[in-house]
């Protein structure tokens, strides 16, 4: 299920740097973006692209240094583990599923979000926007898909559920 | 000529306003898959270490290095439903 954005600090102060992670997410090179290797998550198997910040807690030194104003930010959010661009190529669609129950929240900030995309969360289904967070359960069901012509690309985070 | 509506009817008249960029479009029909091969299976796990190198390798230092491997290995999304289906895993 979804959760109502507003009811988290962080949320205004990501929300306003949107510009800032932005430019930098424009300015880094197409190599630093690998393959998310969970291939069965996707219809095609193909399409899903990550940029690791920190995962479980683990600095991901040279790519916060690609990205510096993105990983103040991130390392703001009390009880952040996990960071990093998500970017998902045209026609990709991560296939329904759920993830473990372990006391996390996600979200997902609009980075750079075409028209035809969504995210099923449960029975709801939403669009990102440009500078606006999603913030869902990710033990609950959730599937994602672009049918727009250019890639989509979130901020997505994990924190510990207050 | 005829009498113009009080202004609060005239809205009450108004087609809705739905805005394009506001409706999600749904997700897309799914192509029926067939069981993945050996091979996709080869191929799976071998993209899972590719990708651990490749990110271990933007860290700093062994130790965080080992504590992103030991995170990755033990932490798993769960399988799709299907999947666990298929698989007589319920």
């Amino acid at each position: 299920m979804y959760c109502d954005a507003s009811q988290f600090k962080f949320v205004p102060q990501l929300e306003q740097g949107w510009p800032a992670i932005a430019g930098e997410l424009r300015a880094l090179p197409e190599d630093v973006f690998i393959p998310y290797p969970e291939r069965y998550l996707l219809d095609k198997r193909t399409g899903w692209d990550t940029f690791g910040i920190y995962f479980l807690g683990v600095k991901i030194d040279l790519n916060c240094d690609l990205c510096p104003e993105t990983a103040r930010l991130v390392e703001s959010i009390p009880g952040m583990v996990t960071a990093g661009f998500s970017r998902l190529v045209p026609g990709a669609h991560i296939i329904p599923h759920s993830g473990k129950p372990v006391g996390l929240l996600r979200c997902h900030l609009g980075i750079d979000v075409p028209e035809k995309c969504g995210l099923r969360v449960g029975d709801e289904i939403r669009r990102w926007e440009n500078g606006r967070c999603l913030i869902f359960d990710d033990t609950s069901e959730h599937e994602a898909w672009n049918l727009d012509s250019r890639p989509r690309t979130v901020l997505l985070l994990d924190f510990k559920a207050p | 000529m005829e009498p113009s509506l009080p202004e609060s009817e005239q809205r009450s008249v108004e087609p809705d306003q739905v805005c394009p960029s506001t409706v999600p479009v749904g997700p897309p029909q799914r192509q029926p898959q067939p069981k993945s091969t050996l091979w996709q299976d080869l191929q799976q796990g071998w993209d899972y270490i590719y990708f651990i190198w490749r990110v271990s390798r933007r860290i700093r230092g062994l130790r965080n290095q080992i504590r992103f491997m030991i995170g990755i290995i033990l932490w798993k999304p769960m399988l799709p439903r299907e999947n666990l289906d298929s698989s007589g895993l319920k």
